[in-house]
Order: structure tokens, then C-alpha cells, then sequence
């Protein structure tokens, strides 16, 4: 990477848009990680590779203030809702990846909302 | 002797010490390197560690005695961490160090005859919403119940801990 | 029309899944199953005591509604209408910006990335905004504008005193010397608050642009981070960020180009909760004991290795881009009086759902124990909730709706603190939490002032004797004095708090104390000297269930005959309490 001058921070925004369809974020702070986060984690990457699932991206975050519900994560794919889960264990992430991801379809277990909007996208819009 | 001592010193310890050197607040630095290297502050590592870095013996051990991580006795194989923090004490971060002193034997600051478990207390890991919690050997444990200690020690091979079990 | 997903949040599923069970049998029997979809949710972003439901893809909030309503909501939805009498929308009085989130009493602007990106990956941040109001500080505005707009903010500072962060700068900046550091303290030594480590774990970029911000405004070239050393995943995550703002230019020599120099670089503490205080954590950065010294002089005069020197919280830093980017009279519109923009907290102990939450000042313990934590675990009484860690107090349940905001908390008796917000239900006493706290003071005391060392020691004394049942009406008055000693007489804040939470338990629940010391009972149980545990044989049915969970063995009896505790033995741990089904087991 060259070191950025002023001005390229506005061209990178402009011309690294994400290129994929979606994406399923795993809470995985210190507590997140405790609770589990990260054998999901593992779990969702090497099952999302079997499955196909590459325009899909698997990506971890920091704690979302949810540890009643650890771990838990978001999946968001174009055209649906957000829609966090909690409390994912080995099945309902098969599941996960099986409906939500495969097929588009909700799983009805330990479904959740993002607590709040997505308020920074607010702060820092173009 | 004094070289001798030297050679001893682990390498990754000595690189350290020598990329820190002329850093500005490299002393509780390097103290952690040595305790992460080295698991405590061994008296003739504390010395050597004055004399590489030309502090004195005394400010070294005015340190490690003022800060709680700095550990001058050897502890177990596997550290056991339990968080008393408030929210870990209201949640009944006591019946858990009980709990241990059963299995284990030992109280808190104490190690295990066979030199395996230690057990201490800190206070809050930041994991409270998880309370109560304990951390052994760097692996965090949440939403702890009494029951689930043997097996969670079982994770570090503590069959000697299966044993006492069924003695009770 | 769109699909339509229903979620539906019940506040007992194991009670009560009439809503739910409703709405799938009307999707059901109108054959609507694929266009409308019912779902059972957890946790819907806001709690109550009565159903709440939640409509995507337009975001619709129903509560408050009855069985026999369901019907007309549910054509409205399948028609696409909505049913005005029992939408939720919060018009916040607090955070009147356009931003707001209407769905939610929370405002995220502190952790407006933490759970949205990557920590690991600068170039989400970036993306998202990031780095932009470091670039406009650098390339459009003057040092004394950047103060300026920090100052009319209103922004305070977030680690627990509250000072004017604008200000603050402001008085280093016109220190004379080239030299000069600023500090972010990331020691978050209250225990039971994780605040600060989840802005590092979450988005570390912002608690970094917002310093290089703050040493460009005041003209410093280093910074520092002094951080836990029990957080070692924030460690790590500082460091990644910090090697990728190097490698993009952002952070190092010439940075995007211009001719300003600034890095930061990570200090570790040592598990010493006094090196939070601002004097001790530059002794500590020195490489020395973390004793606090007399001010003045003023870290801003002489901090650092005696030069000029600022330090903010973690909390402090994060809210710095964006007041630089939307501008002061943005931030200072939210919130009230003289407490601007939002605060962090962590709501702990005995709450259904704990966690990070971010809201507005002004808002009230009420809505955020009950609104957003989901109220007490169990359904059982709330006594009180401790802000401001081991030294702040306790606030019972009469100032619930009142605001939380800087001036009124110190007003009845607790303080903002760092954000850590413990929720203790009837089963907590009062006096057992103070003897906590005061263990947890006196522990982390570096002992250098008198009224602090022996003070503390001699409070912890005298609650230790009243909760092993030989207090005295006279420890009470004892208390008080020794108290008003370490206020006045402490040299840092340690000090002067310690005795806090005890003063204000004492305000609050003196009956608790009373009850300690006269009658020399505990009602939670929590003081084992002072309870008994025994069966009523009236009651037992000699299940042995008792005997099983005892962990010393002390309780006998023969199969179906009542069971004795041998009170000997008995260490009062209470779990034959919990356990007997028959209310057979006595506590007194
Ligand atoms: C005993 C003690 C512990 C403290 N611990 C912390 C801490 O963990 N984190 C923090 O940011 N401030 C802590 N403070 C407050 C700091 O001294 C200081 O006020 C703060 O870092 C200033 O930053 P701010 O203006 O952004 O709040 C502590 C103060 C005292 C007296
Ligand atoms: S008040 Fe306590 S912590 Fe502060 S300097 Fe005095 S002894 Fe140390
Ligand atoms: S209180 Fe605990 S020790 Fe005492 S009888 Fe009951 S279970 Fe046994
Ligand atoms: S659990 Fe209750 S009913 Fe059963 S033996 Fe014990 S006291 Fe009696
Ligand atoms: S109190 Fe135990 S993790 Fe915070």
C-alpha cells in the first residue's frame, strides 16, 4: 500500500465498494469469543466454502452489546432484513447457512434485531 | 558467572530488551516480557534485567511488588483466573473459588502439589456480562455454574480432579 | 407488496406464545405462508411488560396492544396499512438530531461501528466514513478551530470527572514547549464496566483518529495508549490498527502528505486500579510505582516527563470524529443541561438481558434497566443500582426516573463514573456490597496518604464487625467521621470516594444497616454469620434432595422422615434454601 495524500481517502471510498451479496457478521469481542464466537466462526468458514456460498463474506466484529445472547451474529443479504441471531450453537448455524444463506428463508430460532439503527452509516454519509 | 547468566537468557527476551532500550517507558514493558516469557520474576532475572537496562535492583523490585501481575513466585501450569469484579461477585463469583478449593485443594494464590493448577482472583475481565467468569491458561469461561468445573477441568487433563469425584 | 416478516417478542415464551401462535394460524389459514412470514424473536431492540411486535421491511413497532386487537393488525399488515393507536415511535426529546433512531432509546455514536465492521480491517473503516474528519481537521481547520468546536461541543470527559474536554486542550495548547504527549487512558479498572474494551475491540481506528485529531490540535508528535494488560484481544487489535494507519500514511511522518508528525504508541498496565488516575498512569508510563502526586502542578503544565500533557478516555476519544465532522452544535443539540451528547454503559448484575448500551444523556435509569436491559432477572424486586464503580453510590428505586446525566447523579450522592451500571435485585444486601467495595478499595489503595490507608482499612473493619453481628449503633456515627477524614484529607480521588458507596447506603437503605446491627440479621441471607439455616419438620418430606446439594454433608435424616441440618457443620451456604421444593428449609 502507498501512503495515502490527501484526497485518496474520498477516491478509496469511492472505488472499493464491497462486491458481494452479503454478508454474515460474527460478534467476536472477548466475551463473544468466550461464549463460543470463535468455533462458529471456524465453522461458518470452512462450511460456506463447501457450500459455495464465496459471494457471501464471512467477516468478525467487535461486541454489539448483546452478551445476554452470545454468541451471536448478522447475517444481511440484499433484499432481506437484517436479521441477528443469538445464542448460535453448531446446529443453528448449519441451519443458518442451509436456509438463511442457501435459501433466502428466516430461521425461525433465536431470531433478534440489531438493537439500534445503523446510525454510524448516518454520521458519515457522502 | 555474571556471562554465564546472559548466555541463559532467552533470546526473544534479549531482542526485546534491545528494541525497547532506547524507547521512552520501556520498563514495565520489559518486566511483562520477562513474566511472558519466564511465567514470574526470578530474583537473578530481575537482576539481570537491572543491569541490561542500568536500572537499579531496588526501582525494579519497587515495581513488581506495586503492581498485582507481577507474579515472584512460580505459578501452576495452568493459571485459573476467577473474576471477582462486582458484577462477577453478585452473581456468585465466591461459590466458584469454593468450589475450586474443593476440587483442587487450594485456595486462592496457592498451587496445586503437582505444580498443575494455581488459582487466583482479578477483578473484572470485562466479560461481566457473561458473569460469573474465570479464565485458565488464557481461555475464558462465562455463565460458570459449580457443576460445570470438573468438566471444564477435565480440559487440562485433570484426572486426578475425576478420581476425588467419585471418592466424595 | 413486498414480503412481510413478522417478529413477534413475548416477554415469557415459556408462559405465554399466544401472539405468536395467533398470527401463524392467520397466515395459515389465509394461505398467506408466502408472502407473510411470523417469527418468534429473543430480543427485539427495546422490552417491556407486554408483547411487542415488529414488522420488516418498513420497520414497524407495535406494542401495547391487546389479544382481541391482533385482528385488525394483522389485515393492516397483510394489507399494507398501519395501525396508528399502538405504533411505537420514540420522538426523543434528548437526541432531536436527524440521525436519531426513532425504533430505539438508544444513540449510538460512541460505538457507531463496534458490531458493523472489522476491527482487524482499516479498509472497512475507511469505507465507512472513517479517517474523514481526521482528513477536514488536518487540511480546513486551524488548531484554535478544532478546540474551538470541541469546546462549544460540550463534550465532558467520559473516564468519570467530567471535565471539559475542550477546555482541557485548550490549556495544553497554551503551555509554552515543542514537546508535548497525549494520553488515552485505557485502564477501565472499574470492575464490572467494559465500556472502553469494547470501542478497542470494536472499532480501534476511532479511539486513533480521534487522538491524532486531539495531538494535531494541540501540536504533539507522540501519543500514548495505556492499556490493561488483562485485555490482551484489545491489545491486539490496537496494534493491528495502528501498523495499518502507518502503512496508509495515516499516522507517522507526514501524514497524508501534510507536514504534521503524530504516532501513538501502547503502554501496558499492571493490574493497578489507582493507575486509572491520571498522575499514577504517568508515573506508571515512566516506569515507576503508580503513587498519585498533588496537583498542582496540572498534567497540562507538567505531566509527562514533565511536559505538557493531556489525557482523555477511551469513551472521550471515540466521540471526537464525529464532532468534527457534523459540527459542535450537532453533538451539544443532544442530550441535556450541561451533559451533551450520549454515554456508554455497561448494565450488569441482575438484569435480564446485560450488556453495552449507548443513549442519550438525560435518559432515565428506568428506561434503561427496564426498556432496553429487560428488567430484573427472575421478576424479582429491584433494590438498587451502583454507578460510578467503587466510588460512586447506590440509587434506589424512588430516583428511577430520574435523568441520568453528570450534575444530577453527584446530586443524589452517586456519579457518572465510567459507565458501569450494576443492577442488584431484593437478594442483594446492601451492607455485604459495601463491604465489597470497600475490600476492592482498600486492596488497590497505593498507600501513600494516611487518610486512605488506614482510613479504608478501619471503614472495611467496622463493616466487617457489623456483618459478623458485634456492630454497635456507635459504628455508625464511626463511620461517618472516618468518612468525612478520607473525603477531606485524601490526596487523589481514590481516596475521597472510597467511603462513597457506604455514604450513600446509608442514606438510602439505613434500615439494612440497623436490621445488621440491632437485630443482627441478614434478610438475603448474604451476611452467613448472621443466619441459620434449619428444617421445618411440619413441612419436610424427607426427599433428601437437601442432603444431596449440601456440600459438607450436614443435613441427615431418614428416607421420607424429615432431615436435620447439623447448624455445626452447616457453612450457610444456602443451597438447601434453593433447593427444597417444599419450602421446608427456614432462613432466620
Ligand atoms: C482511582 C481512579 C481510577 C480511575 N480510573 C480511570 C479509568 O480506568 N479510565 C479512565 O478513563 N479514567 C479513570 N480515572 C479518571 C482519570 O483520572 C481521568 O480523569 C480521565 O482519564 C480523564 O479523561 P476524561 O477527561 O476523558 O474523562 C480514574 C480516576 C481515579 C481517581
Ligand atoms: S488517596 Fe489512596 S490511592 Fe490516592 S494517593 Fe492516597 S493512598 Fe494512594
Ligand atoms: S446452608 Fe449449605 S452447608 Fe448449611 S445445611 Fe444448607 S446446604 Fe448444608
Ligand atoms: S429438600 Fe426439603 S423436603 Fe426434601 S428433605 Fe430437604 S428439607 Fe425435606
Ligand atoms: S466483573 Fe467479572 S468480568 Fe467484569
Amino acid at each position: 500500500m502507498n501512503k495515502m495524500k490527501k484526497g485518496d481517502l474520498a477516491d478509496f471510498r469511492r472505488n472499493h465498494k464491497s462486491s458481494h451479496k452479503g454478508e454474515v457478521v460474527i460478534s467476536m469481542g472477548t466475551c463473544g469469543i468466550a461464549a463460543g464466537g470463535d468455533s462458529i466462526y471456524k465453522l461458518f468458514e470452512s462450511e460456506m466454502k463447501e457450500k459455495g456460498l464465496d459471494n457471501i463474506q464471512l467477516k468478525k466484529t467487535g461486541c454489539l452489546g448483546m452478551c445476554f445472547c452470545e454468541p451471536n451474529l448478522v447475517v444481511k443479504l440484499d433484499g432481506m432484513p437484517d436479521i441477528l441471531y443469538g445464542n448460535v450453537d453448531e446446529k443453528t448455524a448449519i441451519l443458518i447457512m442451509n436456509e438463511h444463506l442457501t435459501k433466502k428463508r428466516i430461521v425461525n430460532f433465536n431470531t433478534i434485531f440489531m438493537p439500534t439503527d445503523d446510525i454510524g452509516k448516518k454520521i458519515f454519509r457522502d | 558467572m555474571e556471562t554465564q547468566q546472559i548466555a541463559q537468557l532467552d533470546k526473544r527476551l534479549l531482542d526485546f530488551i534491545n528494541e525497547w532500550k532506547g524507547k521512552k517507558g520501556k520498563e514495565i514493558m520489559i518486566l511483562h516480557k520477562v513474566q511472558e516469557i519466564y511465567g514470574f520474576l526470578l530474583r537473578a532475572l530481575a537482576m539481570e534485567v537491572s543491569r541490561l537496562i542500568d536500572l537499579p535492583l531496588a526501582k525494579i523490585y519497587g515495581i513488581i511488588t506495586f503492581y498485582h501481575i507481577f507474579k515472584l513466585k512460580k505459578p501452576g501450569k495452568y493459571q485459573i483466573s476467577v473474576c471477582m469484579g462486582t458484577a462477577c461477585y453478585l452473581k456468585g463469583g465466591n461459590d466458584i473459588i469454593s468450589e475450586l478449593e474443593n476440587i483442587l485443594g487450594i485456595g486462592v494464590n496457592c498451587v496445586t502439589e503437582d505444580g498443575k493448577f494455581s488459582v487466583e482472583v482479578v477483578r473484572c475481565v470485562g466479560c461481566c456480562g457473561l458473569a460469573p467468569v474465570m479464565i485458565i491458561h488464557g481461555k475464558t469461561y462465562g455463565n460458570l455454574k459449580k457443576g460445570d468445573l470438573p468438566k471444564i477441568l477435565g480440559e487440562y487433563g485433570e484426572s486426578v480432579l475425576l478420581d476425588k469425584e467419585n471418592h466424595v | 407488496m413486498d414480503n412481510q416478516y413478522i417478529f413477534v417478542w413475548e416477554p415469557d415464551p415459556s408462559k405465554s406464545k399466544a401472539v405468536y401462535n395467533y398470527l401463524v394460524k392467520k397466515v395459515n389459514d389465509r394461505n398467506l405462508g408466502d408472502k407473510v412470514e411470523v417469527f418468534k424473536s429473543t430480543y427485539i431492540g427495546l422490552t417491556s411488560s407486554r408483547p411487542i411486535i415488529r414488522i420488516l421491511p418498513n420497520d414497524t413497532i407495535y406494542k401495547d396492544f391487546e389479544q382481541e386487537d391482533l385482528g385488525e393488525i394483522f389485515e393492516a399488515i397483510s394489507s399494507g396499512r398501519k395501525v396508528n393507536r399502538f405504533l411505537c415511535e420514540f420522538e426523543s426529546k434528548i437526541a432531536p438530531v436527524p440521525e436519531k433512531d426513532s425504533h430505539s432509546k438508544q444513540f449510538k455514536i460512541v460505538l457507531r461501528n463496534v458490531g458493523y465492521l472489522d476491527p482487524e480491517n482499516i479498509d472497512e473503516y475507511i469505507r465507512r466514513g472513517g479517517y474523514k474528519a481526521m482528513e477536514k481537521a488536518i487540511f480546513q481547520m486551524k488548531p484554535e478551530e478544532i478546540i474551538k468546536e470541541v469546546k462549544e461541543s460540550g463534550l465532558r470527559g467520559r473516564g468519570g470527572a467530567g471535565f471539559s474536554t475542550g477546555l482541557k486542550w485548550e490549556l495544553t495548547r497554551e503551555e509554552p514547549g515543542e514537546e508535548k504527549y497525549v494520553i488515552c487512558n485505557a485502564d477501565e479498572g472499574d470492575p464490572g464496566a467494559y465500556m472502553d474494551r469494547s470501542v478497542l475491540e470494536g472499532d480501534p481506528h476511532s479511539v486513533i483518529e480521534g487522538m491524532i485529531i486531539g495531538g494535531f490540535a494541540v501540536g504533539c508528535k507522540e501519543g500514548f495508549i495505556y492499556i490493561r494488560a488483562e485485555y490482551p484481544l484489545a491489545i491486539e487489535r490496537l496494534e493491528k490498527a495502528l501498523a495499518s494507519a502507518r502503512e496508509y500514511g495515516l499516522l507517522g511522518k507526514n501524514i497524508l502528505g501534510s507536514d504534521f508528525n503524530f504516532d501513538i504508541e501502547l503502554r501496558w498496565g499492571a493490574g493497578a486500579f489507582v493507575c486509572g488516575e491520571e498522575t499514577a498512569l504517568m508515573a506508571s508510563i515512566e516506569g515507576r510505582r503508580g503513587n498519585p502526586t498533588p496537583r498542582p502542578p496540572f498534567p497540562s503544565q507538567s505531566g509527562l516527563w514533565k511536559k505538557p500533557t493531556f489525557i482523555n478516555n477511551v469513551e472521550t476519544w471515540a466521540n471526537i470524529a464525529p464532532i468534527i465532522e457534523k459540527g459542535s452544535s450537532w453533538f451539544s443539540s443532544i442530550g441535556v443541561g450541561k451533559s451533551k451528547g450520549t454515554k456508554v454503559f455497561a448494565v450488569t448484575g441482575k438484569v435480564k438481558n446485560p450488556g453495552l448500551i449507548e443513549v442519550p444523556m438525560g435518559t432515565t435509569l428506568r428506561e434503561i434497566i427496564y426498556d432496553i436491559s429487560g428488567g430484573i432477572l427472575g421478576d424479582k424486586k429491584f433494590k438498587a443500582v451502583q454507578t460510578g464503580g467503587p466510588g460512586g453510590g447506590v440509587i434506589p428505586e424512588k430516583f428511577l426516573d430520574m435523568s441520568v446525566d453528570y450534575e444530577t447523579l453527584q446530586s443524589i450522592g452517586s456519579m457518572m463514573g465510567s459507565g458501569g451500571l450494576i443492577v442488584m435485585d431484593e437478594d442483594d444486601c446492601m451492607v455485604d456490597v459495601n463491604k465489597f467495595y470497600l475490600q476492592f478499595s482498600v486492596d488497590e489503595s497505593c498507600g501513600k496518604c494516611s487518610p486512605c490507608r488506614i482510613g479504608g482499612k478501619q471503614l472495611l473493619d467496622t463493616i466487617s464487625k457489623i456483618t459478623a453481628g458485634n456492630g454497635d449503633m456507635k459504628d455508625v456515627q464511626k463511620i461517618r467521621n472516618i468518612s468525612m477524614a478520607m473525603q477531606k484529607a485524601s490526596l487523589c480521588a481514590l481516596g475521597q470516594t472510597t467511603p462513597n458507596p457506604v455514604l450513600s447506603a446509608l442514606q438510602y437503605f439505613e434500615n439494612e444497616y440497623i436490621e445488621h446491627i440491632t437485630h443482627k440479621k441478614c434478610l438475603t441471607g448474604k451476611c452467613r454469620d448472621l443466619v441459620q439455616y434449619s428444617i421445618i419438620p411440619e413441612k419436610c418430606i424427607g426427599c433428601g434432595v437437601c442432603a444431596m446439594k449440601c456440600p459438607v454433608k450436614c443435613i441427615s435424616g431418614e428416607k421420607k422422615k424429615p432431615h436435620l441440618i447439623d447448624g455445626n457443620k452447616c457453612v450457610k451456604c444456602g443451597e438447601c434454601f434453593a433447593s427444597c421444593k417444599f419450602s421446608a428449609i427456614k432462613r432466620s
